[in-house]
């Protein structure tokens, strides 16, 4: 499956960018699902995730934003290991993970999932108690006394800011609302000591009043525990708010990232920019002009060359015969923003009043990095 | 009460005529000592032509309202209260005359006469609103085969197809079934099935919901120009307050069962009234400017059956005192916003909003996070949250911009279109400032 790697862009790694080794990273991840076809059609190949690079600091947030079928939920399995990638690797601390049983449940416990819908993913005939004491005993690797579970039962409550813990311990799921379901359900995931957490909508299903509630929880652990959190998504403000870096996903192919207000304020990507237009924005003064109508292509036969030519507004020949290199964006503060797409080619788009005049104006430069964070 | 008799046609002329009005409407589920109050004493004026939104989260009650308009409703769930008022007034070739019903005193034969013909539902789940086992085309005649005996076979599908252009599907997809068409297509077939009959009224509960933002966008747009052609008047329900800030004409928070402001769309977003509002408000992460920590609203709503004394909101409520534990506040005009209140800038429109809560009785000051004055005193507040702005330049305190205005004389204005006011307050929704002068004329699709 390698035939399908563009050479250029396996050296771009998204994510936000941090001394070290990163917590997770992803390298050249690609997932091919078979699909059955109908009636004397044959069988096809989705392709849901495509080459993508991808790094998970410790202590930062990273959104992956796309609409439905862009592969992100995609994505956060393959780095929960729940599937197998078709081709490329995943690195844990510098480490290529390994397949095997052993490794794979080691793996668990140091990556672990939050769930979408809090209502599903606790189990109603058990209590809070229940939920955050399997994962305790199964990972602990020994023996844990009575009291030893109670203490960080309690504790993991407390960490998730479910206080006093003693009311929460014996409840059952029913008892608790949306937002505190899904305090349990992360406490849970906190339970094995994980380095990293992916969340994969872990707000969308919560009523609005509540939701800031559990973002803001999530930057405290990014805060306090030091966590690489992958935040998959497809509200752009509520990534906006929340993350370091914005990765947006189209059509299993990651088409731009870089620092999350630099992506929103400045958006290089056709695509990302038709996002941002489409988002509800009360300061909107105009009625948006959507740019690039229509829905995301077949991952069965994507289209050639850059998967967004056919619904792009500044789609040029060259767009639909070779698929783009990664390129830094235009007055970049940084290289780490950058965009899949030709007209950041200076030799390709040599009309450069075309993105200029989709640019949406660079507001004000903001300060990049952990600063302008919701701290 | 008092606020929902005056929008009525005397007002300000056609364009602010009253197409349905809701009084004092109470909703149970369940009977007797069971029960428990899902709407309670809601009003609402919705306007020809307008796009009101009901925003509230879930369980506020904000679809058990739109179904019990419609006596939709069912069991457990008991209108207890209220009356509906829909001002019937027919178009097209074989019209009836224009009346007022009384929707929930109405008999079936009635209720049949005025559903979908002229009161029509769009629903959350596309998916599910369409028969999975019924081609696009037999849904789509269906209603015109019940409700326009004259048709003939091929006038029906002429209008199918028809529709289906209207809401921007190829006419090739009428031998589609449902499960080959995207969420967004199957949208798009709802509201064509929706408009069919050539409503005055569609109230829409949560139609974009499950939908992608880009989708959700078009169909938006696509609506509203359907709005601007026939003049129907909309009833939008969603928990996205956001959207409905860009989207409606004025907007009716719901909490626990009960209305607790309403205000047009600009007045809402520039200068809630209530703190719950104001919350909800403060729960939609900007777009644009500096990233500030937000903190939404402590606790979680209340369930229906053990609901807060006194006012629902107040044990989520930062301002609260312990009167708002005791009482529950009534929806009136807040008495800042009276001609002559300091919650207007000298020279601007008039308001008929109303806010449910004790800050606003004129006794104390409001908090200044729930004072500002509306149209925004100056230009550049446009993008500065509503905590940092003071709210001490009270201009007008004295010079009310109409001074024989009494509470009855004031016609809701939406958006201060007519711009009188020195300053240009951006209109969240441009779309709407010239939705009032198409719907005058409402011209009929049948006729393309």
């Amino acid at each position: 499956m390698t035939d399908t790697v563009t050479p250029i862009s396996t050296r771009v790694v998204h994510g936000p960018d941090r001394p070290g080794t990163p917590a997770l990273e992803a390298r050249s991840l690609t997932k091919h699902f078979k699909v059955h076809g109908g009636l004397g059609r044959g069988a096809g190949t989705v392709h849901a995730v495509e080459d993508v690079s991808l790094a998970l600091p410790r202590g930062t947030v990273t959104a992956v934003v796309g609409e439905s079928g862009s592969g992100k939920s995609t994505l956060a399995r393959l780095l929960t290991q729940l599937i197998a990638p078709t081709g490329g690797e995943l690195l844990l601390d510098g480490e290529p993970v390994r397949g095997d049983a052993r490794s794979r449940r080691a793996y668990t416990s140091r990556v672990h999932l939050v769930l979408q819908d809090p209502f599903s993913s606790l189990n109603a005939v058990h209590t809070v108690r229940y939920h955050l004491e399997r994962p305790l005993k199964l990972h602990a690797g020994r023996r844990l006394s009575r009291e030893e579970l109670d203490a960080r039962v309690l504790a993991l409550l407390e960490r998730v800011s479910l206080t006093p813990a003693e009311s929460y311990v014996d409840k059952y799921p029913h008892e608790l609302s949306g937002g505190q379901r899904q305090r349990v359900a992360i406490a849970r995931g906190l339970a094995v000591e994980p380095e990293v957490l992916l969340a994969d909508e872990p707000v969308s299903m919560l009523d609005v009043s509540i939701r800031l509630g559990v973002l803001n929880l999530l930057d405290e652990l990014r805060e306090r525990e030091q966590l690489a959190i992958l935040y998959v998504t497809h509200d752009i403000a509520s990534a906006r708010y929340l993350a370091d870096s914005i990765v947006v996903m189209y059509a299993g192919q990651i088409v731009e990232s870089g620092d999350a207000v630099r992506v929103t304020d400045a958006p290089a990507h056709p695509y990302t920019q038709l996002l941002l237009s489409a988002a509800p924005d009360p300061e909107r003064v105009e009625a948006p002009v959507l740019r690039g109508r229509g829905a995301p292509p077949s991952l069965v036969s994507p289209p050639s060359g850059c998967r967004f030519h056919p619904r792009c507004p500044f789609a040029m020949p060259v767009c639909s015969e070779q698929a783009p290199p990664t390129l830094p964006a235009r007055d970049a503060s940084s290289a780490r923003h950058v965009a899949a797409c030709w007209l950041l080619d200076p030799e390709q788009a040599s009309d450069e009043s075309r993105i200029d005049a989709a640019a949406e104006p660079p507001a004000q430069a903001a300060p990049s990095g952990r600063s302008a964070g919701p701290a | 009460m008092t606020q929902s008799q005056n929008g009525g046609p005397a007002v300000a002329g056609r364009q602010r005529e009253a197409v349905l009005e809701v009084r004092g409407l109470d909703v149970d589920y369940g009977h007797g000592p069971d029960a428990v109050r899902a709407v309670s004493g809601a009003d609402l004026v919705l306007h020809r032509g307008e796009v009101l939104g009901l925003a509230g989260e879930s369980g506020s009650g904000k679809s058990t309202l739109a179904y019990a308009l419609t006596r939709l409703l069912r069991a457990p769930g008991v209108i207890t209260g209220g009356e509906v008022l829909f001002h019937s007034r027919p178009q097209g070739v074989d019209a009836g005359p224009a009346e007022t019903v009384d929707l929930l005193a109405a008999d079936a034969a009635t209720l049949r006469r005025i559903r979908w013909s002229e009161l029509a539902v769009v629903f959350q789940s596309a998916m599910h609103a369409l028969n999975p086992v019924a081609r696009i085309d037999a849904q789509l005649t269906d209603v015109l085969k019940a409700h326009r005996r004259s048709m003939t076979a091929t006038q029906r599908r002429e209008r199918a197809v028809e529709l289906l252009r209207m809401v921007g599907i190829s006419p090739d997809r009428l031998r589609s079934y449902p499960h080959e068409l995207s969420g967004g297509m199957r949208q798009r077939v709802m509201i064509a099935m929706t408009l069919a009959l050539e409503p005055q009224v569609v109230i829409m509960d949560e139609p974009t919901t499950a939908l992608d933002v880009v989708t959700q966008r078009e169909i938006l747009e696509e609506l509203m120009q359907l709005r601007e052609r026939l003049g129907f008047a909309v009833v939008f329900i969603t928990h996205d307050l956001s959207l409905l800030l860009e989207l409606a004409d004025s907007i009716a928070v719901m909490y626990a069962g009960r209305i607790v402001e309403r205000a047009s769309a600009a007045e809402l977003f520039r200068a809630p009234r209530h703190p719950y509002s104001l919350g909800l408000k403060g729960s939609f992460p900007s777009l644009h400017g500096e990233r500030v920590r937000m903190e939404g609203i402590p606790g979680s709503p209340p369930s229906l059956r053990s609901m807060p004394s006194g006012c629902a909101f107040h044990p989520r409520c930062a301002f609260a005192t312990d009167r708002c534990a005791e009482e529950q506040p009534l929806l009136v005009t807040p008495a800042m916003d009276l001609p002559g209140g300091q919650g207007r800038t000298a020279g601007g429109p008039p308001s008929d909003r109303s806010s449910a809560c004790w800050l606003q009785n004129g006794q104390e000051p409001p908090p200044a996070a729930l004072a500002l004055p509306f149209p925004p005193a100056t230009a550049t507040s446009a993008t500065s949250d509503a905590s940092a702005t003071s709210p001490a330049a009270t201009a007008g305190a004295g010079s009310p911009s109409a001074p024989s205005a009494s509470p009855a004389d004031i016609a809701p204005v939406s958006l201060p279109a007519p711009a009188p006011a020195p300053a240009p307050a951006p209109a969240p929704a441009p779309v709407n400032a010239t939705s009032g002068a198409t719907t005058a004329t409402p011209p009929l699709g049948s006729s393309s």
